[in-house]
């Protein structure tokens, strides 16, 4: 596994972080297709990655069980994550700062043809290493089926 | 602009103790229906007073709610206690009078309106009987009635608020037509329109509750896209947010406002993760975009599912 | 950015190795028809300790022999045992976690089977992964040494499989529904055909083991997983083990040195923040309060473990997390009750004050795994004049509360 080079603009401390959580998606959450963004462009280092299965249906097309909704459900959506830790604070304006930071369109088209919200799975570090994962969307989500 | 429940905008909301209520039935119906608003029944039920499952009038409105139709104009706050004190002392001996005229007129009007029936009744009762043996027993039956009735007519005369003494004539002559009726008087469920003759909408005093900075913002967001808002503090949030009315569907949202730079604890958005997922809904946290005044973000957080 | 590749690096057998290679039996035996069911190891004796220590109890006491107490104050000043390991267990203080990694597995085995202290770094709770990856490459057979993330796992997707199903049928009946009520018009074969892949798929979802699977195991690859995991200890667990229990040494990442005792203690509290304080440490200091709760209840018998997963502090096993779920969740809430505190409003009011829907949440969350929510407050004791070394008398400044929280609902706690 080669480290990524560290950057001017990201502390070691959240480099740190990152390679945490990207050792945890490959190694105990079996992720693949993993990257790690450390571009100035992004508030914070992100991953992105394959889950093994999806992390989020659409609740609207979840029920539905045509063959296109299958495949939907099939298909392969690459996630955003974001490592976070325990002990740090949160606010409002640091979750804005990094979603506006995501490209647009990342998340297909929905039933109706609109562009998807944007989300990212916020994976939360603690101390004795365990990594809890919630996803965050933007905006007015409903929540998938359970 | 009256509704079809008769409302006419502004209408009052009352504001007893720093909460807002509404009294009127017809008001509640109107603002669920044409505001979304279904604020929260806390009149308990007077012949089983000792259960909190069931309950009547007043509604309580959340701040955020009165404040929203206050905004819209379509309601303007009234102090319950001062007006009511205000009105007794503006009152003029004339004003008395008459309100006690027209109560009067009114029960007696209702009385008749209950002897005609009795009336009616007692025929219908009596035109199958008089074919029937047992003449004989009705006089001593309508005794015993007149009796019972002339014991209750006391209570509603030495009931009168203002004087005894001032008790009109007319009365009398009204017992004079049958003294077998039976005396009410009207009560309205909403506050005598003696002593709230309509005041100009003043401006939301400066007294009276206003809601949180970091929740009202939210709270309007939700409400423009035509969610319905309960309070949310049983479940663990401010805000239950459902796509429609209460009674139709489940909520889709626990919610809670927050400032822009106000800082959480990771530890407690895992616990509202937790909180939302547990019950099948998703966490809500939003609030107003500081750099940018009337942008509202919100950030809807579930579990991730591994 | 680079990509990155997957790090299992996969070694011949015999290659020297931190364990030893599996025992592959290339027996010619016929195969009994029946696998053998993994035995689930005895708990009560494989964690018959409580702690990573060694006690011997002093032989009896006999009224009627003097013998005896001879033999008792013996075996008093000459214990046969040492009761703490020589040499101590070692632990890795590593900044970029904040926590002291430990991958001898002998001390691995101490610290996991003796008090349940740790986490492996890519498991659940005990270091299991190098047994799943083997699973994974074939090297163990499905159904052996099954891990506790292993049976989550199956059943999850038997309930997911459950969820598919039932989606499917809902969509069914609402689809002759609508035949039913000519609101649509059904394509003759179409659909039947496309239900009845649906079946056949999941079918194959089923965990069922073929059989040739048998003949599979006889084929295990001889591979050497290297295990990439380590038992993590959290700053408050290294604390108590070097401190509270003196069987632990810890040493630095970076010059691989032994870590001073008197240092360790304002180490873990400046890294107890994040990023880490470099100066001004303060009596509340998320390491002192954890510390005083962890000990707290360590000291009274109880198996503490972090609880992020219930959005709480710690949480409270009788025995430990193998024999039944834990019963108690912890909630740390400082209390800045000392009259020093009365000045400082930006402690006392931002950090006492929560709102009541916080407290409401928090306690949905315990209640909704069937844990009792116990609010932990600690007296936080004002700055001392002089910093002290001591870390007993540091200790003994503060003062912990416990209060047992639970809903009461006036209808459903009648009798």
């Amino acid at each position: 596994m080669s480290a990524p080079p560290p950057t001017d603009h990201s502390s070691p401390h959240l480099l740190d972080l990152l390679q945490t959580v990207h050792k945890n998606l490959l190694h105990q959450a079996d992720w693949s297709s993993l990257e790690i963004h450390t571009s100035p462009s992004y508030p914070r280092p992100l991953i992105t990655g394959l889950p093994p299965d999806p992390v989020y249906i659409d609740p609207d097309s979840a029920s539905d069980y045509s063959a296109d909704d299958r495949d939907a459900l099939e298909r392969k959506q690459q996630e955003w994550v974001l490592p976070v830790a325990l002990r740090e604070k949160w606010t409002l304006r640091k979750w804005a700062e990094v979603f506006d930071s995501l490209p647009e369109g990342f998340w297909g088209l929905n039933k109706e043809g609109v562009e998807k919200g944007k989300r990212l799975l916020l994976a939360v570090v603690s101390e004795d290493s365990t990594i809890v994962h919630y996803i965050v969307h933007d905006g007015i989500v409903k929540p998938r089926q359970n | 602009m009256a509704s079809q429940w008769g409302v006419v905008e502004p209408f009052i909301i009352y504001l007893v103790e720093g909460r807002y209520f509404l009294y009127d039935a017809n008001v509640v119906s109107h603002v669920r229906e044409m505001h979304r608003m279904c604020g929260c029944l806390t009149g308990t039920l007077p012949q089983i007073p000792q259960q909190n499952v069931f309950l009547g009038l007043p509604l309580e409105l959340m701040t955020e709610e009165a404040a929203l139709l206050v905004e819209k104009g379509a309601g303007y706050v009234v102090d319950d206690v001062k007006s009511h004190e205000r009105g007794l002392k503006a009152m003029m001996e004339a004003d008395k009078q008459a309100f006690l005229a027209a109560r009067e007129a009114e029960s007696v009007r209702e009385m008749q309106v209950l002897l005609k029936a009795a009336e009616e009744r007692k025929k219908a009762y009596k035109t199958p009987k008089a074919s029937s043996l047992k003449d004989g027993d009705d006089g001593g039956e309508d005794g015993e009635a007149e009796d019972a009735s002339e014991e209750m007519e006391e209570e509603p005369s030495s009931a009168t608020v203002f004087d005894p003494d001032t008790k009109p004539k007319n009365s009398r002559n009204s017992q004079d037509i049958s003294s077998t009726a039976l005396r009410y008087y009207p009560v309205p469920s909403t506050s005598m329109p003696l002593y709230h003759k309509p005041l100009p909408p003043p401006p939301l005093s400066s007294l009276a509750p206003v809601p949180s900075k970091t929740s009202y913002p939210l709270y309007k967001h939700l409400h423009a896209n035509s969610y319905f808002l309960s309070p949310g503090l049983r479940f663990g949030c401010q805000f239950m947010a459902y796509p429609g009315d209460p009674l139709r569907f489940h909520s889709h949202f626990v919610v809670t406002g927050m400032g822009w730079d106000e800082e959480i604890e990771m530890r407690d958005i895992v616990g509202g993760g937790r909180l939302g997922t547990g019950v099948k809904k998703a966490w809500m946290i939003g609030g107003e975009d500081k750099d940018k005044p009337g942008t509202v973000r919100t950030f809807c957080v579930e579990w991730g599912g591994f | 950015m680079t990509s990155s590749t997957p790090s299992i690096t996969i070694t011949p057998a015999g290659s020297t190795a931190a364990h030893p290679a599996p025992t592959i039996s290339l027996s010619v035996t016929p195969v009994p028809p029946v696998p053998p069911r993994y035995k689930k190891p005895n708990y009560h004796v494989l964690h018959a300790l409580p702690l990573p220590l060694t006690t011997t109890p002093l032989p009896p006491l006999i009224p009627h022999n003097p013998l005896s107490l001879l033999h008792i104050i013996v075996a008093y000043l000459f214990p046969g045992t040492n009761s703490h390991p020589s040499p101590l267990h070692v632990g890795i203080f590593h900044a970029s976690t904040h926590a002291i990694h430990v991958t001898s597995q002998d001390t691995i085995k101490a610290f996991w089977n003796h008090g349940f202290f740790g986490k492996g770094s890519l498991s659940r709770s005990e270091p299991t992964w190098v047994i799943r990856r083997r699973r994974a490459l074939g090297v163990i057979g499905l159904d052996e040494a099954l891990t506790s993330e292993e049976v989550t796992e199956r059943r999850r997707g038997e309930r997911k499989e459950f969820k598919r199903e039932r989606a499917r049928a809902e969509r069914e009946r609402r689809e002759k529904q609508l035949v039913e009520e000519g609101k649509i018009v059904k394509e003759a074969d179409g659909d039947e055909g496309e239900a009845a892949a649906v079946v056949v798929k999941s079918i194959t979802f089923a965990a069922v083991e073929p059989p040739s699977s048998r003949r599979k195991s006889l084929e295990r690859p001889a591979v050497e997983v290297e295990d990439l995991e380590h038992l993590q200890l959290t700053l408050e667990e290294a604390f108590f083990l070097a401190f509270g229990l003196g069987v632990l040494e810890i040493k630095d990442s970076k010059t691989d040195e032994k870590i001073p005792q008197k240092d360790l203690l304002s180490l873990f509290r400046s890294h107890s923040y994040f990023p880490p304080h470099t100066s001004g440490l303060q009596p509340d200091d998320p390491f002192m309060l954890n510390y005083v709760v962890y000990h707290h209840f360590r000291s009274l018998g109880w198996v503490v473990k972090p609880g992020i997963k219930f959005a709480v502090d710690y949480l409270l096993y009788n025995r430990g997390p193998v024999f039944t779920h834990a019963e108690f969740a912890v909630l740390i809430l400082p209390a800045y009750s000392h009259p020093h505190w009365d000045s400082d409003s930006l402690r006392k009011e931002g950090r006492e004050k929560k709102p009541w829907h916080w407290l409401h949440c928090v306690n949905r969350v315990s209640s909704q795994v069937k844990k009792t929510l116990i609010l932990v407050y600690v007296e936080i004791p004002p700055p001392p004049a002089v910093e002290c070394a001591n870390v007993s008398k540091i200790l003994s400044r503060y003062k912990v509360r416990e209060v047992a929280l639970r809903r009461w609902l006036v209808s459903r706690n009648r009798d």
